[in-house]
């Protein structure tokens, strides 16, 4: 958003201090009383002070047209933006990004999530600086570009394929558009029915932030809470796909039997009441959905780096956990590494340059994007995780793709200068066309 | 508001940065016991459970922090007085202990390094001081009291 500030206020005359002009006016022997004028004149001085009405600059005016007059001042409280003076953006009408429109004709077209998509990832929430974006600019969409029609073209391909042979981590520079096109293919795979299950912040599992508990007579340790919230979003998410596919067997989760044919939607439901139950559901869930050929499995990871470095929960002799030590994130980690596989999905993790003390360097080691010293002794607990991992680089925009998201901006009204070549050139070039900086460089004219 | 063992936990506090309310427990220890216990970085005083808060009671009674602390330091610092050693001396005039210069810069322990032996005085009340033979030499008992 173009964030315009007021003028600063003119500067309130230099005036006599009070006691400088009681001083003056006052003889000496008596001035240390109060006096009638000094009380008179400490009046005259708090009405002074009143607010004068603060002069603004022209160039305002215009822009924000003839309601600014009629108009209070913005409602108070910190977090809310004062109306007077930034604008908000307008929703575009945009199409919907579906399989039939994610194609080459589109490319360079901003598309909208699908209305069927989007209370699905409302229960997961967008990647943080994703989401700052989405905020701004309102409905959520993001462009089609080549990447996106040629990665799609690829997840396509997976979808009867077992997902041990297709598992892929979308690697690029920072801003570069991971994990955009990583919510392209959840959306993607949502409108075709496959069943999605979306990590939007693996960070989350790692800092420390969800209760642990070690399992008895094991070095792992369970996380109740969030495998609780996990199984709640996963149900929400996957609603109606889940009743179609049922258990095969009786099994236990916890403290509870489950019964051969029960609903998946069930199962997850019993995980969503019984947070200790609900390690255990995630797996006989996973399970069953790789057991069956019938329906897809999507798992889409988001900041997969930190599943490839130490944790930040402690051991109880005050060691950092690796990953393995948590049994969702093990769990997870299986299916990455191919360990285990469903019969029919696909696996796509993407890294994140948001925090530098998340990297991975041996992801990024083993994945070739980045080359250390053969001497430098990689950990050899997390090395073999990492086996198997195709990289798919995402580049910058093109200057097609580009054209299309300044248009689409120009449209939401986040920038307030003419349409032209020459700005949008300006824009792209200093940008390098990297998604994030266009985007900076368009809404905040940096 | 959590008590324990004398001190009381705000409860909007995260029990890292709770537990060196403790006196003997700083963030080192603090860490260790969060990772016996299986507490997570951000968890808050609020957040505890019932067993682990026992568990939490029964881990730092076992440890010597609060007054068995104290009463250890103080005990170690009356023994040299006790036995009249140099270091014993230097915590009665309330000087630096460990050979550093007074000539510049001592006000440190001009500040701190008497206390605890005045904090034993203070536990023998002035009625039993006259009775107990004072264990000073006379010159260092004229250099002990207190003056003005």
């Amino acid at each position: 958003m173009a964030h315009r500030f007021l003028a600063s206020t003119p500067l309130l005359r230099t005036s006599l201090s009070l006691t400088a002009r009681a001083r003056a006016a006052v003889p000496a022997q008596y001035a240390n009383y109060v006096t009638a004028s000094a009380v008179v004149m400490a009046g005259g001085k708090a009405k002074k002070a009143a607010p004068k009405i603060k002069a603004q600059s022209n160039s305002f005016r215009k822009k924000k047209g003839a309601d600014d007059d009629k108009g209070e001042s913005g409602s108070g409280g910190a977090t809310r933006l004062n109306e007077k003076y930034y604008k908000p953006s307008v929703p575009v009408k945009v199409e919907e990004f579906l399989p039939s429109t994610a194609t080459k004709e589109h490319v360079g077209q901003v598309l909208g999530f699908p209305s069927t998509v989007v209370p699905a990832l409302a229960q997961t929430a967008y990647p943080t600086l994703l989401s700052e974006q989405f905020e701004l600019i309102k409905p959520a969409a993001l462009v089609v570009r080549d990447s996106t029609v040629s990665f799609l073209e690829k997840v396509d391909k997976a979808m009867k394929t077992p997902s041990a042979q297709s598992r892929i981590v979308l690697t690029g520079e920072a801003g570069s558009g991971k994990s955009a096109l990583l919510l392209q293919t959840v959306s993607h795979c949502l409108s075709a029915g496959w069943i999605v299950i979306y990590v939007p912040k693996a960070t989350t599992w790692m800092n420390s932030s969800f209760a642990y508990n070690k399992v008895a007579n094991t070095t792992s340790f369970v996380q109740p809470l969030l495998a609780s919230n996990l199984v709640g979003q996963i149900q929400n998410v996957n609603k109606s796909i889940l009743d179609k596919i049922t258990t095969s067997e009786t099994a236990t989760v916890g403290r509870h039997e489950v019964e051969k044919g029960t609903k998946l939607s069930a199962l997850l439901e019993v995980g969503v009441k019984d947070q200790f139950a609900a390690q255990d559901v995630m797996e006989l869930f996973m399970k069953e959905i790789g057991a069956q050929k019938d329906i897809p499995t999507l798992v889409a990871v988001d900041e997969v780096n930190s599943l490839f470095r130490p944790t930040q929960y402690l051991s109880q002799d005050g060691k950092e956990l690796d990953p393995e030590h948590l049994k969702l994130s093990k769990l997870f980690l299986n299916y990455i590494s191919g360990k285990s596989t469903f019969k029919h999905g696909a696996i796509v993790a993407a890294t994140s340059d948001t925090l530098l003390a998340n990297k991975s360097e041996v992801l990024e080691v083993t994945l070739g994007v980045k080359e250390v010293s053969p001497y430098k002794r990689l950990s050899q607990t997390i090395l073999p995780w990492t086996q198997g991992l195709t990289s798919v680089e995402v580049p910058n925009y093109t200057r097609e793709e580009a054209k299309g998201v300044f248009d689409y901006y120009k449209k939401a009204n986040i920038f307030f200068d003419a349409a032209s070549e020459p700005l949008f050139l300006n824009k792209f070039i200093t940008s390098n066309g990297n998604p994030r900086k266009f985007f900076t460089a368009c809404a905040k004219g940096i | 508001m959590l008590h324990l063992l004398g001190v009381n936990l705000p409860d909007q506090k995260l029990v890292q940065y709770a537990l060196p309310l403790f006196y003997g427990i700083g963030q080192k220890t603090a860490l260790k016991v969060l990772a016996t216990l299986s507490i997570h970085k951000t968890c808050k005083i609020a957040d505890l459970s019932e067993p682990q808060v026992n568990q939490l009671s029964t881990l730092l009674s076992d440890m010597k922090i609060e007054s068995d602390l104290r009463k250890q330091i103080r005990a170690n610092i009356m023994h040299h007085r006790s036995i009249g050693s140099y270091v014993g001396r230097r915590h009665a005039m309330g000087l630096p202990v460990r050979g550093q210069n007074t000539k510049n810069n001592a006000k440190t322990a001009r500040r701190l390094n008497g206390r605890w032996l005045k904090a034993e005085k203070r536990e023998y009340s002035s009625s039993t001081r006259s009775i107990i033979p004072s264990t000073d030499s006379p010159f260092e008992s004229f250099f002990n009291r207190k003056w003005f």
